[in-house]
């Protein structure tokens, strides 16, 4: 820019002008020479070199208006510049025109980078659904602009951003990253001359470092020039690797990896962790080597961050235990330069939803420079957290029992074909669809212990006890077992999936063994473990599903009495507890009083008896005796009976026949032959019962039946030589029972005229009678049949008890026991199975013969008390109670019916 | 106690065709019954066909007949003191059992006791009860149907021994099917000998104990000092091959019961205590190892062996009354009544 100082004017004849062009420094005022000045206009004048004085002096020349050049030196030429200007000159005056020469404006591009580390896009946005905001990793933004460091000239062109090296960015004109941006093409001066810096972001998309740079245009102008070298920054596309591992449903179950697609659109289940019984999910940090990081990142850190849309994880040192480590997780970037970092992720509140937990990496550094914020999802997986909230077996579910509540829950697994079947119900706390979860029956740790089964297993049912024996009551066959798997050698267990209330159930298979105490237990299926867990167990019953109340395998039965008005027994209290002790409840239905009337036509003779023609000191009302000749008419009119009760199964129900005496036909007495005195004739004792009418056939034998010659019955008197000498016949009128005799097989003979009258010479009688045996009871199915004796009521409870076990297979005749028992070891075979604990066991294959573990070493065992199904009558220690052997046989027994 | 007298003599009366056993039914049966009334015996005696082939026949049919006075009815009650005694002589097992209930559950409140009911007085003591039963052994003594075997088959009635049948119980035509049990693995024979020595039994022999040159059981009971008695009894028989230890290459056969190699062999013997009207037969078996010279065991080696047994140690304090029986049973070989004191 040119300057006027001053007009001097001339009076010039010529009207000329002395022109001299003084070029001085603009800031300065010195006088610079190594300059040319050239004048155009009225005439072309110069280039005339300014002296050391500054001046470049024309001498006279034509007045007019001339242009002023001032050209630099070579030397100078980039160092300053005077601008082109005018003078005037009108003649007669000499002119000097002061032209200031000013310095060269430098235009400098500029970049500046909140991080020198741009993360590399994992692109897992890709698995998201469509609806769903895009996670993606957060950009790196640099500030881009032109400086120059002279106001004028004003620097108008653009310049061009590059990206060299291995890795590669896009850049992005706007944070939400939709614009991109052609580097290409130049930005453009505006853009980069602004007020406020041009901001642009860098996403990574290749891992690797790469120098990001600006150049400049050429000003092509005056008084501008480009700086010595264009902007860059030496920066890097860091890859966060991380690997996230889940259990796999293979059997057994082995962690496997989970793929991109998997961490995104499946997501890691997780159980909120309850008393560290949950699992935790393995999350490995890949290793950083330091030549991944660009210069400038020291202090720079890779941060592990939560997004809990609802629900929260934890992360942990290790599997079990270790440490919590605080979320964001901040680890400096030398931890993971020389081995990747483990890390245990811990559901610790429920989701909501799923996938409402994610887990990112991103990176951070100190504060310095560019304001910045930490840059995240350089890599993510998203977590669901589960909480099984409830477990019940289904039939408790809405209103639970009391029972239930306290643990004393009974399921009746006989009570239909599909008995042993229990339905467990699971919820969960947030109402997710699509869980899977795995139910088990937990067999608590005291099945086979006195404290569940009330008896321990005796040594006798254990391999220890002998070297021939071959079985233990753990190798019961899985037929008895519980089911709550598909086979019983899989890890998992059987599985169900969540409905959109978030709950699930699953039919089980309780065991068929009375007493078995299990408790349902849910779990998901990235806690494998819970899969083993054993009640009581040390290794494998310390983290434990979520379990149930417990779950107790019982049975149910009825029974009901029959009787005659004579007896007064109306309860068996002592069975129901006998069977209550094996896992049954015993329940009694109201008794029925039988009438002569009601009876069916073929047991009216032979079923009611006054009480003292069958029971010595008895009295008139009508008791029963039942036998094998009235039992069936009785057990056919079973409706009337033993009429039906509401809820009760006619099968499970023992119809109890309660007689005073269960006598059978025992055919004809021993024949006894006495000699009288007397008619009556003195109380003759037979060899069994005797009754009118008796029970079947007739009361008296007369003659042998194969020789009718010959007396069976009847009276005579022997001669000298030993033949006899008189006699006679004696028939059923000639027979008293009367009831004052001294006992049920007493009887006494009016001896007809014949015989009386001679009573002096000796007369014998022989009687061969119809006689009744008692047995102690005896069971057909769900009818039985028991004595009761007014004298001795708890005999009666051993009869009810003896035969209800008949009617549950006891003692089961190998192969009749429950499917997997071994032959029972005291089976023993007579009129019915029996068993004969404490003798020997007999049928154990054993050829040889073991010592009575009763008796061995001399010692009469404490325990020395017959089984209740006893094989040679009750004794009285067998205290209404099956041996510790039955009782491990009944255990297991289906009880699907009487009989 | 009454002895038996002359019971043989009913022999003529149960001697039947063997086929006949199967048809004994009521009226034979009562034929019998009056036929031995006639009879002057008095005792027990057992009947039995020598062969039964249960392809052919339902059960094992024993005959029983007694003929016993007032006293002896008085005494001992009829019903609940008969034992039916039946030795597998294939295994030596010894099994005993209520012999009327054929398998059945006698109400032992309502048994018939001894010495119950009216005593007899003159006129009923003079009184005779003859009776002849027919028993199914095979239901009576819990005997399987396989496999067949042979059986000696006794009735005991308490302090009475009736005379011993032997049954060979058969399938069909063929002969001998039924397999000797196996011998004893050496474990097990050594398992036998521990436990015998740590049981209430010895097979020491002792001073003077006799040497049986033939089969044969003598047993006695001999004080002791402190007031009590033992059991002696010395016993030869052939061996059971389920008495003979598998031959095991190398192995030194014992020479002493103490000793604690394997056994040379055992003979099994069994003792049986019967009380008075109870039900309950306490048994003790006992497989003594046998003192051997020689080598192993084998089966039908004749071997003797002899046991002591101090009564005080079994079946244990006060289990033997007054009123209580001991039988020894061993193989075929059966001696008694020991009387309890």
């Amino acid at each position: 820019m040119s300057q006027t100082v001053e007009q001097v004017v001339q009076p010039c004849p010529l009207h000329q002008s002395d022109v001299v062009v003084s070029v001085v420094q603009d800031d300065t005022s010195a006088a610079l020479g190594e300059f040319q000045v050239t004048l155009s206009g009225q005439s072309s004048q110069g280039p005339i070199p300014t002296t050391g004085g500054g001046f470049a002096n024309f001498g006279r020349i034509a007045a007019g208006t001339y242009t002023v050049k001032v050209a630099a030196s070579l030397a100078k030429k980039d160092e300053l510049v005077v601008a082109e200007g005018q003078f005037t000159t009108t003649g007669g005056h000499p002119y000097l025109d002061e032209r200031r020469a000013t310095g060269l404006v430098t235009v400098t591009p500029k970049l500046a980078a909140e991080f020198t580390t741009v993360l590399l896009e994992p692109g897992l946005h890709a698995h998201q659904e469509s609806t769903e905001t895009k996670v993606k990793a957060h950009a790196t933004y640099v500030k881009v602009w032109v400086e120059q460091d002279g106001a004028s000239p004003k620097y108008s062109k653009g310049a061009t951003l590059s990206v060299t090296g291995t890795g590669r960015v896009d850049v992005y004109s706007d944070s939400a990253l939709s614009v991109k941006v052609d580097l290409t093409t130049p930005l453009t001066n505006a853009q980069l001359t602004g007020a406020d810096k041009l901001e642009l972001y860098l996403v990574g998309t290749t891992a690797g470092s790469f120098t990001l740079a600006l150049t400049a245009e050429d000003p092509a102008a005056p008084g501008l020039k480009l700086a010595a070298t264009p902007a860059s920054l030496d920066m890097g596309v860091l890859a966060l690797g991380l690997k996230l591992h889940q259990w796999d449903a293979a059997n057994p179950p082995a962690p496997a990896e989970m793929t991109a697609e998997e961490r995104v659109k499946q997501g890691r289940l997780l159980h909120a962790q309850a008393t560290k019984n949950n699992g935790r999910a393995k999350l490995e940090l890949s290793q950083i080597t330091a030549d991944k990081w660009p210069a400038g990142s020291d202090g720079y850190e890779v941060v592990l961050n939560a997004t809990n849309a609802s629900g929260e994880v934890e992360v942990w040192s290790a599997e079990t235990d270790g440490a919590l480590r605080a979320l964001p997780l901040k680890l400096p970037k030398a931890d993971l330069e020389a081995a990747p970092v483990t890390l245990w992720v811990e559901g610790k509140t429920a989701t909501t939803d799923f996938r409402h937990v994610r887990l990112d990496l991103g990176i951070d550094r100190p504060t310095a420079g560019l304001a910045h914020t930490p840059k995240r999802n350089g890599n993510w997986a998203r977590f669901t957290v589960i909480q099984i909230e409830k477990v019940a077996p289904k039939s408790q579910w809405d209103t639970p029992s009391d029972a239930y509540t306290n643990d004393r829950l009974r399921l009746y697994i006989n009570l239909a074909d599909d008995g042993r079947e229990c339905t467990v119900k699971a919820k969960l706390s947030q109402k997710l669809k699509g869980v899977k979860l795995h139910f088990m029956l937990a067999p608590d740790k005291d099945n086979g212990k006195a404290a569940n089964y009330g008896k321990d297993v005796p040594a006798v049912l254990k391999r220890a006890s002998s070297p021939t024996d071959t079985w233990i009551w753990d190798d019961i066959n899985a037929a008895a077992k519980h089911v709550d798997k598909a086979d019983p050698g899989h890890v998992w267990h059987k599985s169900a999936v969540t409905d959109a209330e978030g709950e699930a159930e699953c039919v089980l298979k309780l065991s068929q063994i009375g007493r078995d105490v299990f408790r349902g237990g849910v779990y998901c299926d990235q806690d494998p473990h819970l899969a083993g867990y054993k009640d009581g167990d040390v290794t494998h019953g310390a983290r434990k599903p979520v379990l149930s109340k417990k779950l107790i395998v019982w049975r149910k039965l009825w029974y009901q009495l029959s009787k005659g008005k004579g007896t007064v027994v109306d309860a068996a209290a002592d069975a129901v507890a006998a069977y209550a002790a094996v896992g049954v409840d015993l329940i009694k239905s109201p008794s029925y009083v039988l009438d002569t009337k009601q009876l069916p036509m073929e047991a009216r003779n032979g079923t009611l008896y006054p009480e003292w023609m069958v029971s010595q000191g008895g009295g008139d009302e009508k008791v029963a005796v039942v036998g094998g000749h009235n039992w069936k008419p009785i057990r056919d009119g079973e409706a009337t009976f033993f009429p039906a009760q509401k809820g009760e199964v006619r099968a499970l129900k023992a119809h109890i026949l309660v007689c005073a005496h269960q006598w059978d036909p025992a055919g004809w007495s021993a024949l006894k032959q006495v000699r009288v005195t007397k008619n009556p004739t003195e109380w003759i004792e037979m060899s069994g019962n005797v009754v009118s009418p008796p029970l079947s056939g007739g009361l008296v034998l007369g003659r042998d039946p194969t020789n009718r010659s010959v007396l069976a019955t009847g009276w005579k008197i022997m001669g000298r030589g030993g033949e006899i000498a008189a006699g006679g016949q004696l028939t059923e009128k000639d027979i008293e029972i009367a009831k004052d005799r001294p006992g049920t097989k007493y009887v006494r003979v009016n001896l007809p005229t014949a015989a009386a009258s001679r009573l002096r010479d000796g007369v014998f009688v022989m009687l061969t009678l119809g006689v009744a045996n008692n047995y102690l009871g005896e069971s057909k199915g769900r009818h039985i049949l028991a004595v009761f004796d007014p004298s001795d009521p708890a005999d009666f409870q051993n009869t009810v008890i003896h035969e209800i076990g008949h009617s549950l297979h006891q003692t089961p005749k190998p192969p009749a026991q429950p499917t997997g028992m071994p032959d029972h070891p005291y089976w023993n075979e007579g009129m019915g199975t029996h068993c004969s604990y404490p003798e020997v066991p007999t049928n154990r294959g054993d050829p040889t013969i073991d010592q009575d573990p009763e008796y061995s070493n001399g010692a009469p065992s404490s325990t020395w008390a017959a089984c209740v199904m006893y094989s040679t009558g009750a004794v009285p220690l067998a205290g209404h109670r099956f041996c510790q052997v039955c009782h491990h046989y009944l255990l297991p027994e289906a009880m699907r019916t009487l009989g | 106690m009454e002895p038996q007298d002359n019971p043989q003599l009913v022999d003529p009366v149960l001697d039947l065709p063997a086929a006949a056993f199967a048809s004994v039914d009521e009226d034979r049966r009562a034929s019998l019954m009056i036929r031995a009334a006639n009879v002057p015996f008095h005792g027990i005696r057992v009947s039995a066909p020598h062969r039964v082939d249960l392809d052919a026949a339902d059960d094992l049919p024993l005959l029983y007949a007694r003929k016993t006075n007032g006293v002896r009815d008085w005494q001992v009650s009829f019903r609940p003191n008969s034992t039916l005694l039946g030795v597998d002589l294939v295994s030596g097992i010894v099994r005993t059992r209520w012999a009327l209930g054929n398998g059945g559950v006698p109400d032992p409140r309502r048994i018939d006791r001894s010495r119950s009911g009216l005593e007899p007085d003159e006129l009923a003591r003079e009184g005779t009860n003859t009776e002849v039963l027919r028993l199914n052994a095979l239901e009576v003594l819990g005997l399987p149907r396989d496999p067949p075997g042979r059986y000696a088959l006794t009735v005991i009635h308490h302090d009475w021994l009736s005379n011993t049948v032997v049954v060979e119980v058969s399938r069909g035509s063929s002969e001998a099917s039924r397999l000797p049990p196996a011998p004893l693995e050496p474990e097990t024979a050594r398992a036998f000998a521990d436990r015998f020595r740590r049981g209430p039994a010895g097979s020491q022999p002792w001073e003077d104990a006799p040497t049986l040159e033939r089969e044969g059981l003598e047993a006695s009971l001999v004080p002791t000092a402190e007031g009590g008695r033992v059991l002696r009894a010395v016993i030869r028989r052939p061996a059971l091959s389920c008495e003979c230890v598998r031959a095991q290459p190398g192995a030194r056969a014992v020479a002493h019961p103490d000793d604690p190699g394997t056994p040379a062999g055992f003979l099994q013997v069994s003792l049986v205590l019967v009380r008075l009207d109870e039900l309950r037969r306490p048994q003790l078996n006992l497989m003594i190892p046998v003192v051997v010279v020689g080598g192993p065991v084998s089966p039908g080696d004749s071997v003797e062996a002899h046991l002591q047994l101090d009564l005080s140690a079994w079946p244990g304090p006060g289990a033997i009354r007054d009123d209580a029986r001991i039988y020894l049973i061993s193989g075929g070989l059966l001696a008694g009544p020991f009387p309890g004191s």
